[in-house]
């Protein structure tokens, strides 16, 4: 998924055949169901704000953001989730709506779900396996205004989904659902899909729930995790309050959760508020130029009030590999040498990431840290490697997010490290919501632009093939924007996506490294982090790597 | 933010300010009358000293001083900021010139001087950047305020002279765009067209200089043209028009060379009180993000960044502001001078 | 009186279609292609037809423009966001009363600044107040607002510590929970965004005043009324000031347009999501609905306050309606 904050990472246990993924996550599970919530912690209303952003859609068939997915994990019921501990526990996976992991025929194809009986919306209506059927529907519908499911490669992990896609059926042949029985159907056995299912997009609604076409999608809708949305204001204010349905094992500390949002603010009202203890929690974080003074005052990182997270995110600046200059491998690596990681990371001030110049981020199989570039910029290093295609290349386009102070000061202290290599570079300033929009038609003009990409589950499949299939390449919508298609690597992929176990994992750290050091078709920047300040009066904080936040419904004001 | 300028007195010019016997006395005459009332008023000659020192300050003195330092106002500077606090060094600091912050043994790259104002987040001479800050705001005031003056003079001349459906076409005009929320739509506008205008920069222009100076003259005519309109309207009745007519001079000849001198004084008065509004309204947007391209230095940019620094380092915010602040006052005090010495009421 | 209403109704109406084709125009035909911007980040072929059909974009432009007039009038609506789907007038209408507050508030601070000033200036002229309120004026005038609000700021929100340096509450307590509200809150919150604005428009003012006053002491019955042995303070108050202020009226109709401007400034700065911060915002985001809908409602409000004004004015002075 995709940029605004982070997701982190999971750890699915390196090499595992899906069955015994199951069962080792299912390990997990059996000791959280009896994880109930102390009376003590619950009561109150807990006050977020949403500093310098706004929740795009809370519609689960349409959210890709993480700080939807946010909510959405508050609220929605999945068949399997992860639960309310911090660190590594938290990102290993429960089954929730689901009695237990699936059962997996032998071929590996087949993958049946029995979910606990009980289990009921706010509206008090029941939770079957038709509520899960129609997640499915609905992330891939044609008649939904996006069609997120595709960038995941989903259509072609379930059969009849490409059919269904398609517009050429009414439901997807692969699923079936039978009172609280759900199965799938998989075109060949694929060893992440039970993690893939955590997903928020697969929290359970009504089967009646309609396909929208607008990007915010159905505003409230019932819904089965530990809140429901009762206010839903667009671009405002959020209330959520509790599912007096729910009773698994996911924490509702908070009787009410009220969400306001100020995209036109850059945090500081809300930071001298949580000071002030009128307000719990920014999700927007500590704003970057005081975060120096709120560690000081705070006693440092995690020590009280002030915490920073890590996230299952690699920040990187794509090149655009179908336009000149960046078409060119040897101006790629030349760029990796001379822009430099640590001075840009620099800029967002103390504890915002650590460099990285790999695609992997810790926590998913097959992740082996190497160097290829190093931190800092290295302009003989570059000039050598780039040699001749430097020479007379044409102008660069930096693409950048003028509403960004951050961006806006990245962009140019780029463009200053090209001259040190004498390129020369356009400040193209983009729009900052449909960001993606331009970068995703094929034969856009950028050839250098921020973005990143963060964990949508925790497999590297997720990152290196879910971005870098060059066959994936469309008119528009593309989420290999950086137009990189080499068929060589393609079967790179292909083969490794089908192995499972150690070799996975060995087979995807090759590629990590193939690619950086072979045809660098990015230049990864940095892993981020999630810096920000709760209130005094807030207790139980836990912080989600997944999410990128610390868990709303976990959050006790009482 | 631009800021009315059609209170009665604030161009001040009533109608038939201008000379009232040109025929009787010479045009030297005339412009030296104003140039020893002028020399007269202190005020007025200092600022118009500033003023020309700013013109050289910006275009002759930049270049000069970014020599004499040894850096551009471009130039980013690793030791620019300073670690663990994370705040640009301040004024009179020798920086390195190390191509990063980190680098083994800073001291063997040199030392470079930032002289005033210190550094910007990107470690970028403050001072420098300044200076070259005037190119982009004088340029974007005078390309803008000839632009809408030229439109408006001629927008005037042609309701006032030939009245009828003409004024009521430009006086309607008018009339729509003052009740327009104008900044409002040069807000909007800029968003949605400048873009591509960015692109135009003639050969010598910084990114969206053309934009700025387009967009101020489209929404800026209205005020001089409602002036002269005024102006012409009065002095169309007057007997040497009627004189110059009755001699078979064509209209576009009557207008040219009998009622545009006359124009001469409000023209030149209101257009130095709009070159300060027209450097205002680059700051404004500038500040918006909406100004002239990111990297270009101009003073609207540099005080966009004030709002996320001025806590930990103030001369982000003073610095540009003086700047923006002194040059307005010395345009609107030559503006006042001027105007009074253009005054016949004010005798010598 | 009666023809006199009747003109101003039409001309405002006129004023105010003109203005809504010029910005439909404008902001619907120049972009490339707004199907494009409303269809968003993962935008099919398919998807991108449907939001063209939907949004009446695969009709004749004077239709389009029809349809966005009739919605206007007939259901008072101004269309959905593209980029949240929410209502604009519902925008508007959340936006309005912070601007409204922003602006009426400053409108107070500045009166009650530039009126003292203006009088005591020109009643004194040269005099000490005389010269400092002229220097005022010029700094006033010169200065631009962002920086105006950021030293206020600095020196007062950060340095002193006094007020809030950015937010807003809402007027009325116990609006949404995990906001504040309440007049006090709401005042003190607004202190800093209301003297920025008093810097600005108070210069203007003080000048206008002053000159007015200054004009108004020579007229002959100011005269008549002294020769009659009036007390000073009589001449003043019974005489100077109500026709010295007349003009002032007029000027503050006109510049609800130019305080809107100025708001955009002001909100930025303060953090207030009113109606200039969100255009702004808005128009980053492509957001033309939203952009055309604050541009449209500000032109209403202006042309609204304009013929305020325009009627006030001509029943306070009878000249006014018989020679328009």
């Amino acid at each position: 998924m995709r940029r605004k904050h982070v997701l982190s990472l999971l750890m699915l246990s390196m090499g595992v055949a899906l069955l015994i993924a199951a069962t080792t996550v299912g390990v997990a599970s059996s000791a959280n169901a009896k994880v109930s919530s102390a009376k003590s912690l619950k009561g109150g209303v807990l006050h977020v704000a949403q500093s310098a952003g706004s929740f795009d859609t809370l519609d689960p068939g349409l959210a890709y953001v993480t700080n939807d997915w946010e909510v959405l994990y508050s609220t929605g019921l999945n068949l399997v989730n992860f639960p309310n501990k911090a660190g590594q526990a938290g990102s290993q996976l429960f089954p929730e709506a689901a009695k237990s992991f699936p059962t997996i025929s032998k071929n590996g194809t087949t993958v049946t779900f029995h979910l606990r009986s009980g289990l009921k919306f706010d509206d008090g209506s029941p939770v079957t396996a038709a509520s899960y059927q129609r997640a499915w529907e609905r992330i891939l519908s044609p008649k939904m205004y996006a069609q997120y499911g595709i960038f995941d490669q989903l259509n072609k992990m379930v059969v009849g989904a490409q059919a269904f896609t398609d517009g050429k059926t009414q439901h997807i042949s692969g699923i079936s659902a039978k009172g609280l029985t759900l199965t799938f159907h998989l075109t060949k056995p694929n060893p992440t899909f039970v993690s893939i299912l955590g997903m928020q997009w697969f929290n359970a609604v009504k089967p009646s729930m309609k396909y929208s076409k607008v990007s915010s999608g159905i505003l409230k809708y019932p819904s089965a995790g530990p809140y429901y949305i009762a206010t839903n204001q667009p671009g405002r204010t959020v209330v959520l309050k509790r599912n007096k349905y729910y009773h698994g094992p996911r924490l509702a500390n908070p009787n009410e959760i009220v969400i306001n949002s100020y995209p036109n603010s850059n945090g500081e009202a809300a930071l001298l508020q949580i000071e002030k203890n009128q307000l719990d929690f920014d999700m927007g974080g500590v704003p970057a130029d005081d975060v120096a003074k709120v560690a000081k005052t705070y006693g440092g990182p995690n020590k009280g009030q002030f915490h920073v997270g890590g996230q299952a995110c690699i920040i990187w600046e794509a090149f655009n590999n179908a336009k000149a200059p960046t078409n060119n491998v040897n101006v790629r690596k030349a760029l990796n040498y001379a822009i430099g990681r640590t001075p840009i990371i620099r800029l967002l001030g103390p504890y915002a990431g650590s460099a990285s110049d790999q695609i992997l981020v810790k926590g998913l199989p097959g992740y082996k840290k190497f160097s290829a570039y190093g931190n800092y910029p290295n302009f003989a290093k570059a000039k050598a490697v780039g040699g001749s295609a430097l020479n007379g290349a044409p102008a660069l386009n930096i693409y950048y997010n003028q509403a960004s102070t951050f961006r806006t000061n990245e962009a140019q202290f780029e463009k200053a490290q090209l001259a040190h290599i004498g390129l020369t570079a356009n400040l193209e300033p983009s729009n900052p919501t449909d960001y993606y929009g331009p970068l995703e038609t094929k034969g856009t003009d950028y050839n250098i632009a921020h973005s990143g990409w963060c964990a949508d589950y925790f497999d590297p499949f997720d990152f290196i093939n879910v971005n870098f299939d060059g066959r994936s390449i469309q008119p528009t919508g593309n989420v290999d924007y950086f137009y990189f298609n080499n068929s060589k690597f393609n079967s790179m992929m292909d083969h490794a996506a089908s192995l499972s176990g150690t070799a996975r994992a060995n087979a995807y750290a090759a590629l990590d490294k193939t690619l950086m050091t072979k045809y660098a078709p990015a230049f990864p920047l940095y892993v981020p982090t999630f810096r920000y300040l709760t209130a005094k009066r807030v207790k139980n904080v836990i912080y989600s790597n997944y999410f990128g936040y610390p868990i709303l419904n976990a959050m006790s004001v009482g | 933010m631009s800021v009315r300028v059609d209170t009665p007195d604030a161009v001040g010019l009533s109608v038939g300010d201008a000379p009232s016997e040109p025929e009787a006395v010479k045009a030297r005459g005339y412009w030296e009358l104003i140039w020893i009332r002028l020399r007269r008023d202190k005020i007025a000659l200092v600022s118009f000293g500033f003023i020309v020192f700013l013109f050289a300050s910006a275009f002759a003195g930049a270049p000069l001083a970014a020599h004499l330092l040894g850096h551009g106002p471009n130039t980013q500077f690793g030791y620019g900021v300073s670690y663990p606090s994370y705040v640009p060094v301040g004024p009179w600091t020798y920086v390195s010139k190390a191509p990063y912050y980190g680098v083994p043994h800073p001291g063997r790259y040199g030392h470079t001087l930032f002289i005033f104002g210190g550094a910007d987040q990107l470690g970028r001479d403050l001072f420098l950047r300044i200076l070259y800050g005037a190119q982009v705001s004088l340029e974007v005031g005078i390309f803008a305020t000839v632009g809408s003056v030229t439109i408006g003079v001629l927008m005037g001349l042609l309701g006032g002279y030939f009245r009828g459906w003409i004024d009521t076409i430009v006086s309607r005009m008018i009339e729509i765009v003052m009740v327009f929320p104008y900044l409002l739509f040069i807000i909007a506008l800029r968003i949605v067209a400048g873009n591509a205008l960015n692109k135009i920069t003639l050969g010598f222009l910084p990114s969206g200089v053309f934009t700025l100076a387009l967009i101020f003259t489209a929404f800026g005519w209205f005020y001089p043209a409602r002036i002269m309109r005024g102006v012409v309207l009065s002095l169309r009745e007057k007997e040497f028009v009627e004189a110059a007519r009755m001699t078979g001079a064509s209209d576009w000849r009557i207008m040219r060379s009998h009622l545009l001198p006359h124009l001469m004084a409000p023209i030149i008065v209101y257009s130095t009180i709009l070159v300060a509004q027209n450097i205002l309204g680059e700051a404004g947007l500038s500040f918006l993000g909406l100004g002239v391209g990111a990297d270009v230095p101009s003073w609207g940019n540099l005080l966009q960044q004030a709002p996320s620094y001025y806590q930990t380092d103030v001369w982000i915010l003073l610095f540009p502001g003086f700047a923006i602040l002194f040059t307005t006052i010395a345009f609107n005090l030559l503006g006042d001078g001027l105007r009074d010495a253009f005054d016949p009421r004010s005798t010598i | 009186m009666v023809q006199f209403l009747i003109r101003r109704i039409f001309w405002a109406f006129f004023l105010f279609f003109v203005a809504t084709i010029i910005t439909y125009i404008i902001f619907f035909v120049i972009p490339t292609d707004p199907a494009q911007i409303a269809c968003g980040v993962h935008c099919v072929p398919a998807i991108l037809k449907q939001v063209r059909h939907s949004l009446h974009l695969d009709l004749p432009i004077y239709q389009q423009y029809w349809i966005f007039v009739w919605n206007m009038v007939k259901h008072q609506s101004l269309g959905y966001s593209f980029v949240n789907g929410a209502s604009v007038r519902w925008v508007i209408g959340q936006d309005a009363p912070v601007t409204a507050s922003l602006v009426f508030g400053g409108a107070v601070f500045w009166l009650a600044l530039s009126i003292p000033i203006g009088i005591l200036s020109a009643l004194r002229p040269r005099s000490i107040v005389d010269r400092f309120a002229m220097v005022f004026v010029l700094v006033g005038i010169s200065a631009p607002a962002v920086w105006i609000g950021l030293i206020l700021a600095y020196l007062i929100g950060f340095k002193l510590g006094w007020t809030p340096i950015a937010g807003y509450c809402n007027l009325l307590p116990g609006g949404a929970a995990g906001t504040c509200s309440g007049p006090a809150e709401w005042a003190y919150h607004l202190i800093l965004p209301w003297m920025t604005f008093m810097f600005l428009f108070a210069a203007l003012y003080v000048r206008l005043i002053r000159a007015n006053v200054m004009e108004t002491m020579t007229e002959d019955y100011v005269r008549t009324a002294r020769a009659k042995g009036a007390s000073a303070q009589r001449v003043l108050f019974q005489h100077v000031l109500r026709n010295s202020m007349l003009p002032v009226v007029t000027i503050l109709g006109m510049d609800i347009g130019l305080a809107l401007g100025g708001a955009v400034f002001t909100e930025t700065v303060f953090q207030l999501r009113g109606l200039g911060s969100d255009l702004v915002q808005s128009a980053f985001k492509d957001d033309l609905p939203v952009v055309v809908g604050v541009v449209v409602f500000a032109t209403l409000a202006v042309i609204v306050f304009n013929f305020l004004v325009d009627v006030a004015y001509a029943w306070l002075d009878p000249r006014i309606r018989l020679n328009t």
